[in-house]
C-alpha cells in the first residue's frame, strides 16, 4: 500500500497539469464550458446517477486505502502494545521471541540462558550509542511463561513472568498503576523475595488484588507470591498472545533464585525516542550490536522495527486483495462512465449534429464533454472518497466484532494521503474514461445525429488509422506471447494470444476479406472462450507457467468480453429462440418482440450494459463459489483436525510426565473419555533442502555449513497420534502409497518426516504455498507430480549442539491440515534423537469417545482445571476452525458488498 | 458569378441490407446572391444534395466547388471551419441549443471560429436587431414561440456574414402566416446583405419567394 501512495505526488503533478491545460481551454473558449456546466443541472436525475457511477473508483481506492491503514495501524498497534519500548532483543541464536512478530510464543519455545556476563559486553558495546543519545536503555531479564493459580482455583495458564533489575529498567517504559502512579522496582526488591507485581488482566483472570497470594509453577516447583500491587501499563515484552495478556513482574534477583542460576535468557535494547519512532535507530544499533556477539552464540533482533514492517506489510497486503478483488468493480465503473456519457450523447444527439453543422469542430465536442465529465468527477470523487472511508469504517467495524473474541482489536485509522489520493485518482480515472467517451462521441456523423437516426455503418473500410491499430495489435499480440511462454508467465502470453486474436478480427474485417460482423466477432468470441476456458497442458510451456492474481482480474474481462460478442452478434438467433419458447402465448409475442428488440437495437450500448452486469455476477459468483467452498469445509472440519477435538498445549516448564496416568487422577475427565490422545514433543530446530543429494547419509554430523539453515519448530509425534490422525497427503513418496503406510512408517524409521505444503513447489509458482522462503525438492518435484522422488530429504540441526539429522520427506500433508499439522513433523524417537534428551510432550491432541461428542467443550474446560499448574490451555478445534472459516467468510462478504 | 459549380455528383447510402442511390449524375450552378429553392417528392434527394453542397455529407463521385474550394478534397476540419466562416444553416426543427441563452445560440459559430466574445456578443445582438428579437436576446429558446425560434435560428445562420445560407425546409414547422414572415426576413437579408440561400422545401409559396426553382425526382435534376 506504501508503494501505491507513493503514486500521490505523480497523481498531484497529473491532475495539476490536466487542470491547468483544462482551465486555459475552458478561458479561451468559454462558451464550451458555459455548455458544460448548463448540461449538468439541467436533468437532476440523470446527474444524480453520473456523479453516483462515477464515485465508484474513487469509493473502491479510498475503501481500499482506509482498509489498508485500517489494519497497518491495528498490527502496529499491537506489536507496540507486546513490546513496550523494547526495540532489540538479545537472545541465544535458535530461540525466536515470542512478541509480536507474529509468532506464537509455543511452550516449547524453550528460552535458553546464557551467563549474565554476556550483558556486561553488550552493554559496553552500546555505551557509545548511550552517549550518542541512540540507545535510551540496555537490561538482562528473563522471561518465562508460566502457569498462576489463586487461591480461589482459578487459573491462568500462560503469564508472562518478566525478571527486571531496577539498576538498568530507567529507560524503559515504568509500571503505572490506574491512577497512574509509578510502582517502583527498587520498592518490590526491597520486599524481598516473595512479593510480585502482576498486571490488571492477571488481576481479572485470577480476581486477585493487592495482598492476595498467588501460586507460580517454574517447573513442578510451586512459588507463592504476594500481590505487592497491580499496574495497569509496562510490564513489557510480553510473549505474543490474543487470548491472554496477563503479565507480572518478579526482581530479576528472584527469578535467579528460583532458578538456582545468575544466567539470564533475554537482553533488552531500547532505543531513544517514542514506541514507534524509537524503532526507526534499529538499524544503527544493529550494526554495533551484531559484531559485539560474534562468537558468544547470541543474536540479535530488531523486533520492533520487523514487527512494524511486518504489520505494513500486512496491511499493504489487506489492502491490495482488496483492491484487486474491487478491480472488477471499477472495470463495471470504468463501463458504466463509458455508458453515462454514450447514453447523455445519444439524449443530445440532435444538438450535437447542429452544433457541428454550424462550426463546431470535433475537438470542441471533445473538450464539452470532457468539461462536463470533469466537473461531474470533481463533485463525485469528492462524494466517493469520502464515502469509501465510511464504508471501510462500517466493514472494519464488522470485521473488529469477530476479531475481538480472539482478542485482536481493529482500531479504525486512515490517512489524508489515502483520501488525497483517492480522490486525484477518481478524477484522472473519470478523465481518462470521459476523454476517450468524448472523443467517440465527437466522432458523430452529423446527418445521422441531426435526423437522429443510425449511424450508417462502414464496413471494411480501409482507413489508415484502421491499419495501424491491426499492425499494432498482431505486433504487440505476438511480442507478448513470446515474452509469456520464455518468460514462462501467464499474464503476457494470455494477454498476447487474446490481442493476436483480436488483431486477426480487425484485420478480417477489413477489404478486401471483409467478413461481416456475426461470423467475424462470433469466431473471435468462441476463439477467446476456447483459449481461456483451456485446460494448461494445451499451452506451450503450460505447465511451466507461473501466474499471480492479475489472472483473475484478465481472465474475468476476456470471459466477459468473449461471451458478451456472442450473444450481442447472435441475438436475432436468441430472439427467435426466446419467441420460440414464449411465442406461443399470442398475448406476450409483441412485448417479447419489442422488449428485446429495443436494446438489440443498440448494440454497443447494449453490448456495455451487459459486460458490466457481466462483471458484476461474475465477482459475486466467484465469490459466492469461494464462500460455498469455505462452507463446504466446515462439514468436513476432519480433513483439518485430523479427527482430533481438542488441542491443549502444557508449559515446557512444567510438563506433564504421563497424561493418560495423570487422567486417572483427574477430576472431571478421564482417559476413558477419550478415543486417542496423540501427543507432540516440539523443539526449535534450523532446517535446510538437501535434496538430490548423492551423498550417503549424513546422520550426527557435527559440522555444517552455515549457509540455507532457517528455524523452524520441528514436531515429534507419538505413536498414538500417527495411529488415530486421518489427515492424508497430497503426495507421497511411491514406496508409501496410502496415508497409513506414511503414518506407520513416521514411527517405526526413525529417519523419515513429513512436511506441510507450505513447504514444496508448485507447478504455478515453483515456490512453496506457505510464507516461508524456504522451499524443500525445488527442481527436483512439485506437490502435483504423482510421487515424492526418492532423493528429496530435509537437514534438520540442533541449533545449540549443532547435531544435525538427515530426513527423507516421504510424504505433504493435506494442504487443509495447515493450522494442526506443523510444518515438519517427525517421530518422537528423532526428535530426542537431535535435541540429545528425551523431550516431553507440550501438546496435544485429544479425540473423544462417541458418547462424548457432545461435551467436547466441558471436557476441555475440565482439562485445563485439572492441568492448571502444567499451564495447560485447550482449543476446541471445530470451534477454532469454524471461527477462522467466519473470519474468511466475513472478508468475502465485506468485498461482496462493494 | 456562379459561387456553386456541382458535376455529376453521386452519392449512395446504405442503409443495412439495402443501397439507396440518393443522388444519380447531379450537375449544378447557382449564381452568387441568388435566392433559390429546390423541390421535388419526398425521397428525391433534396436534403441529400443541400448536405453534400454544404460538406456536411460526403459523396461517392463529382465534383462540387463552393466559392472556389473543392468540397470532396477539404479535410473534416478544412470543412466543419468552411462551414463556420463562410455557411450558415436555417433547419426544419430550429435545432437551437437548449443550455444556451438566444443571444449566445447566435454568437456560437463565431465563438467557435475564434472571434472575440465582445466581437461576437456585438454581431450576435445586432443580428438580433435585423430580426426583430432584440429585446429576446436573454431568453432560453423554450421561452419563444415556434416563428421567434425559427427567427433566432435565421440570425445564428447569418451572423457570421456568410456566402451562402442553407435552409432545410425552413418553414417546414411553421404555420402559413409565420412562414411567410420568416421568408420576407430572408427575403430581405438576401437583398440587403447580397448572399446566396439555397432553400430546400416542399413548399410552393416558399418557392414563389425565390429567385429559381431547381426542380428533382430521382435523383436527378429536372430539365
Amino acid at each position: 500500500m506504501e508503494s501505491l501512495k507513493t503514486l500521490l505526488i505523480p497523481f498531484m503533478v497529473i491532475f495539476a497539469i490536466s487542470g491547468v491545460i483544462l482551465v486555459l481551454s475552458a478561458l479561451r473558449n468559454r462558451v464550451l464550458l458555459k455548455m458544460a456546466a448548463r448540461n449538468v443541472p439541467r436533468r437532476p436525475a440523470n446527474t444524480l446517477l453520473t456523479v453516483l457511477g462515477l464515485m465508484l473508483a474513487a469509493m473502491i481506492f479510498s475503501a481500499s486505502f482506509a482498509t489498508g491503514d485500517t489494519l497497518t495501524h491495528s498490527i502496529r498497534k499491537l506489536a507496540v502494545d507486546y513490546l513496550g519500548e523494547t526495540d532489540i532483543i538479545v537472545m541465544r541464536e535458535g530461540v525466536e521471541f515470542g512478541g509480536a512478530s507474529g509468532h506464537v510464543l509455543e511452550s516449547s519455545d524453550r528460552p535458553s540462558y546464557f551467563d549474565k556476563a554476556t550483558f556486561d559486553t553488550v552493554d559496553k558495546a552500546l555505551a557509545g550509542l548511550k552517549d550518542n543519545n541512540i540507545v535510551d536503555g540496555v537490561a538482562p531479564v528473563i522471561i518465562e511463561t508460566v502457569p498462576a493459580v489463586a487461591g480461589s482455583g482459578l487459573n491462568e495458564p500462560s503469564v508472562t513472568l518478566l525478571g527486571f533489575d531496577s539498576r538498568y529498567m530507567s529507560g524503559f517504559a515504568p509500571l503505572r498503576d490506574k491512577k497512574g502512579t509509578e510502582l517502583s522496582l527498587k520498592a518490590l526488591e526491597e520486599l524481598g523475595e516473595g512479593y510480585v507485581y502482576i498486571n490488571t488482566d492477571l488481576a481479572e483472570a485470577l480476581e486477585a488484588d493487592v495482598d492476595d497470594v498467588i501460586d507460580i509453577f517454574f517447573g513442578t516447583q510451586k512459588t507463592s507470591l504476594t500481590i505487592a500491587d497491580v499496574y495497569e501499563t509496562g510490564g513489557r515484552p510480553s510473549a505474543f498472545r490474543l487470548d491472554s495478556d496477563a503479565t507480572a513482574v518478579l526482581p530479576l534477583s528472584h527469578i535467579q533464585s528460583l532458578r538456582g542460576s545468575d544466567d539470564i535468557n533475554y537482553i533488552l535494547v531500547t532505543n531513544q525516542g517514542g514506541e514507534i519512532e524509537g524503532a526507526s535507530h534499529s538499524d544503527a544499533v544493529m550494526a554495533v550490536l551484531e559484531p559485539s556477539l560474534e562468537g558468544t552464540g547470541l543474536k540479535a533482533e530488531a523486533i520492533k522495527q520487523d514487527s512494524l514492517d511486518e504489520a505494513d506489510e500486512g496491511g499493504a497486503m489487506f489492502s491490495t486483495v482488496f483492491l484487486v478483488l474491487g478491480s472488477f468493480s471499477m472495470i463495471a465503473g470504468i463501463l458504466l462512465i463509458f455508458l453515462i456519457f454514450v447514453m447523455l450523447a445519444a439524449e443530445r444527439k440532435q444538438e450535437l449534429g447542429i452544433a457541428r453543422a454550424v462550426g463546431t469542430q470535433r475537438g470542441h465536442i471533445i473538450r464539452l464533454f470532457t468539461y462536463e465529465g470533469v466537473l461531474y468527477a470533481l463533485i463525485a470523487s469528492a462524494v466517493g472518497s469520502g464515502l469509501g472511508v465510511v464504508i471501510s469504517w462500517g466493514g472494519m467495524a464488522v470485521l473488529d466484532s469477530a476479531f475481538k473474541e480472539m482478542g485482536f482489536r481493529i482500531v479504525f485509522d486512515y490517512t489524508a494521503s489515502g483520501v488525497v489520493i483517492s480522490y486525484l485518482a477518481g478524477v484522472i480515472f473519470t478523465l481518462v474514461v470521459v476523454v476517450i467517451s468524448a472523443w467517440r462521441v465527437s466522432r458523430l456523423n452529423i446527418i445521422c445525429a441531426i435526423k437522429d437516426i443510425p449511424e450508417p455503418k462502414e464496413e471494411g473500410k480501409r482507413g489508415l488509422k484502421g491499419i495501424a491499430l491491426i499492425i499494432l495489435s498482431l505486433l504487440a499480440g505476438s511480442l507478448m506471447t513470446i515474452i509469456g511462454i520464455q518468460g514462462t508467465d501467464w499474464a503476457p502470453y494470455s494477454l498476447g494470444v487474446s490481442l493476436l486474436i483480436i488483431g486477426l478480427l480487425l484485420l478480417a474485417r477489413k477489404r478486401p476479406m471483409y467478413l461481416p460482423d456475426r461470423p467475424a466477432f462470433t469466431l473471435a468470441g468462441v476463439g477467446l472462450l476456447i483459449f481461456w476456458l483451456s485446460p494448461t497442458e494445451w499451452h506451450p510451456r503450460g505447465e511451466e507457467m507461473g501466474a499471480g492474481f492479475e489472472m483473475f482480474i484478465l481472465t474475468g474481462v476476456m470471459l466477459v468480453t468473449a461471451a458478451v460478442w456472442i450473444v450481442m452478434y447472435n441475438s436475432d438467433l436468441l430472439l427467435k429462440c426466446i419467441m420460440y419458447i414464449f411465442g406461443r402465448l399470442r398475448a406476450l409475442t409483441p412485448m417479447i418482440k419489442t422488449a428485446v428488440s429495443y436494446p438489440m437495437a443498440s448494440r454497443f450500448r447494449t453490448g456495455m450494459a451487459m459486460a458490466m452486469f457481466a462483471l458484476i455476477i461474475f465477482t459475486l459468483i466467484y465469490m459466492s463459489a469461494m464462500i460455498a467452498s469455505i462452507r463446504g469445509l466446515l462439514d468436513d472440519t476432519d480433513r483439518v483436525t485430523g479427527s482430533f477435538h481438542i488441542r491443549a498445549d502444557v508449559s515446557y516448564n512444567n510438563p506433564i510426565d504421563d497424561i493418560n496416568a495423570a487422567l486417572s487422577d483427574a477430576d472431571g475427565v478421564s482417559a476413558d473419555d477419550f478415543d486417542a490422545i496423540g501427543a507432540f514433543s516440539i523443539i526449535p530446530v534450523t532446517v535446510r533442502d538437501a535434496s538430490g543429494s548423492t551423498e550417503e547419509q549424513m546422520v550426527g554430523q557435527e559440522e555444517v555449513a552455515e549457509e540455507g539453515w532457517i528455524e523452524l519448530i520441528l514436531m515429534g509425534t507419538n505413536e498414538e497420534y500417527t495411529e488415530n490422525v486421518t489427515y492424508g497427503f497430497e503426495i507421497t513418496n511411491a514406496a508409501y502409497p496410502s496415508k497409513e503406510d506414511v503414518w506407520k512408517a513416521l514411527t517405526e524409521n526413525p529417519s523419515l518426516a513429513v512436511v506441510s505444503s507450505s513447504l514444496v513447489p508448485t507447478k504455478y509458482t515453483q515456490m512453496g504455498g506457505g510464507e516461508f522462503d524456504f522451499v524443500i525438492g525445488e527442481g527436483e518435484f512439485v506437490i502435483e507430480d504423482e510421487f515424492i522422488p526418492d532423493d528429496i530429504f530435509v537437514e534438520v540441526q540442533n541449533p545449540f549442539t549443532k547435531r544435525v539429522e538427515k530426513l527423507k520427506v516421504i510424504g505433504v500433508i493435506d494442504v487443509m491440515s495447515g493450522p494442526y499439522a506443523g510444518l515438519v513433523t517427525t517421530s518422537q524417537a528423532t526428535v530426542d534423537g537431535i535435541w540429545g534428551a528425551p523431550v516431553e510432550p507440550t501438546s496435544y491432541r485429544l479425540k473423544v469417545t462417541s458418547d462424548n461428542i457432545k461435551h467436547i467443550p466441558e471436557i476441555a474446560k475440565a482439562l485445563e482445571k485439572n492441568f492448571a499448574e502444567n499451564g495447560m490451555n485447550t482449543e476446541v478445534m471445530e470451534e477454532e476452525v469454524k471461527s477462522y472459516m467466519d473470519i474468511q467468510e466475513m472478508l468475502l462478504r465485506m468485498k461482496i458488498g462493494d | 458569378m456562379d459561387i456553386i459549380n456541382v458535376k455529376g455528383v453521386h452519392k449512395t447510402y446504405n442503409t443495412g441490407k439495402v443501397k439507396v442511390h440518393a443522388l444519380r449524375g447531379v450537375n449544378l450552378n447557382i449564381g452568387k446572391g441568388e435566392m433559390v429553392a429546390v423541390m421535388g417528392p419526398s425521397g428525391c434527394g433534396k436534403t441529400t444534395l443541400l448536405n453534400c453542397l454544404s460538406g456536411i455529407d460526403n459523396i461517392d463521385e463529382g465534383e462540387i466547388v463552393v466559392k472556389g474550394n473543392r468540397i470532396p478534397r477539404m479535410s473534416d476540419k478544412q470543412r466543419t471551419k468552411f462551414r463556420a466562416e463562410e455557411m450558415g444553416f436555417v433547419f426544419q426543427a430550429f435545432n437551437l441549443l437548449p443550455v444556451l441563452s438566444v443571444v449566445e445560440n447566435v454568437e456560437l459559430p463565431l465563438l467557435v471560429s475564434g472571434i472575440k466574445q465582445n466581437v461576437a456578443r456585438k454581431q450576435a445582438e445586432d443580428i438580433l436587431e435585423l430580426v426583430n428579437l432584440g429585446d429576446q436576446r436573454s431568453k432560453k429558446p423554450m421561452e419563444l414561440s415556434g416563428g421567434q425560434q425559427q427567427r433566432v435560428a435565421v440570425a445564428r445562420a447569418l451572423v457570421n456574414s456568410p456566402a451562402i445560407v442553407w435552409g432545410d425546409e425552413p418553414t417546414g414547422n411553421l404555420d402559413s402566416e409565420t412562414s411567410m414572415e420568416i421568408m420576407e426576413v430572408l427575403r430581405n437579408l438576401n437583398k440587403q446583405k447580397g448572399q446566396t440561400f439555397v432553400l430546400v422545401t416542399h413548399s410552393d409559396e416558399v418557392g414563389r419567394v425565390t429567385d429559381r426553382i431547381i426542380r428533382m425526382r430521382d435523383g436527378v435534376i429536372e430539365g
